[in-house]
């Protein structure tokens, strides 16, 4: 049993379980369809890069017309981080996604910025904002 | 500003953003798992628990067919008081057993649901107990 937090609580979490957790997080409604999401997978022995590459091949087949439009390393919370911005067509909508990874405790962590492709710029000052406050959560309980 | 808190990260977001996450948990990798408690998140406002309750049932029984609602009863989680239900329903080979967990926490109402096959009931319905007994609500 370990504890598990999330922004309204903490409870316990029977051991071995798996986490497949997104948070939707954004203004409501948003004009600009802007939202910022975050969803997490396992490492399971895989490098940041390796994962990133992976992340943007299966975009890049699931996605109408994607297109990955750059790619850096940048550090989030005192970790190395990846940051992929790319474009998508959404029905009518032009989107434009900017996603930073990094590992925390064994877990891939993507942020995801998402917005119509004619406000991209400020999709991508506002996830900037959001990730110069990002701290890693300490860990209280060890036996996690 | 206010801090959001994940189980991994803190970070800061406007005040007036809304939260629609959905925390995702399962008891086994893979897509067929035993056993899985989800939370999410409604906008509940002023309204009032139960009309709310009666109104979600509402909608997943028009779109399950032939759901059967077990019970509903009011029950307490840590120092909140709420509403809980059992339903089920039939599935090609089985059927599926759903323990909901209803919970008004500041103008939101947070559902916590365990689902498992019905036969597999008693021990769904105790890993819910499990994860809800030793709650703590963060205050705001």
């Amino acid at each position: 049993m370990s504890e598990y937090t999330i922004d309204q609580a903490v409870f316990p979490l029977p051991s071995g379980w798996f986490d497949r957790s997104l948070n939707v997080l954004g203004p409501e409604p948003s004009v600009d369809e802007f939202k910022v999401l975050v969803s997490r997978a396992d490492q399971n022995g895989r490098t940041l890069d390796d994962f990133v590459s992976s992340q943007v091949k299966d975009l890049s087949q699931r996605m109408p017309w994607f297109e990955e439009k750059g790619r850096d390393e940048r550090v989030v919370a005192g970790l190395r981080a990846l940051s992929v911005r790319s474009t998508f067509r959404d029905g009518k909508n032009e989107m434009f996604q900017q996603q930073v990874t990094l590992v925390v405790r064994g877990k891939f962590v993507t942020f995801t910025a998402a917005s119509l492709a004619r406000v991209e710029e400020a999709c991508s000052k506002e996830l900037a904002r959001l990730l110069a406050t990002v701290r890693v959560r300490p860990i209280l309980d060890e036996g996690r | 500003m206010r801090t959001y808190h994940t189980d991994e990260l803190l970070f800061d977001v406007p005040d007036e953003w809304s939260d629609r996450s959905v925390n995702i948990f399962v008891s086994a990798p893979g897509d067929r798992v035993p056993f899985n408690i989800v939370v999410t998140r409604d906008p509940l406002g002023d309204a009032e628990l139960r009309p709310f309750v009666l109104g979600k049932l509402k909608e997943i029984s028009k779109s399950v067919p032939k759901l059967n609602i077990l019970g509903q009863r009011e029950r307490m989680v840590g120092p909140l008081s709420g509403l809980e239900a059992r339903i089920q329903w039939p599935v090609q080979g089985g059927t599926m057993y759903q323990h909901q967990v209803y919970v008004p926490y500041y103008g939101e109402v947070l559902v916590f649901t365990a689902s498992s096959v019905v036969k597999l009931a008693p021990q769904c319905d105790a890993y819910l107990e499990q994860m809800l007994s030793g709650i703590k609500f963060r205050k705001q």
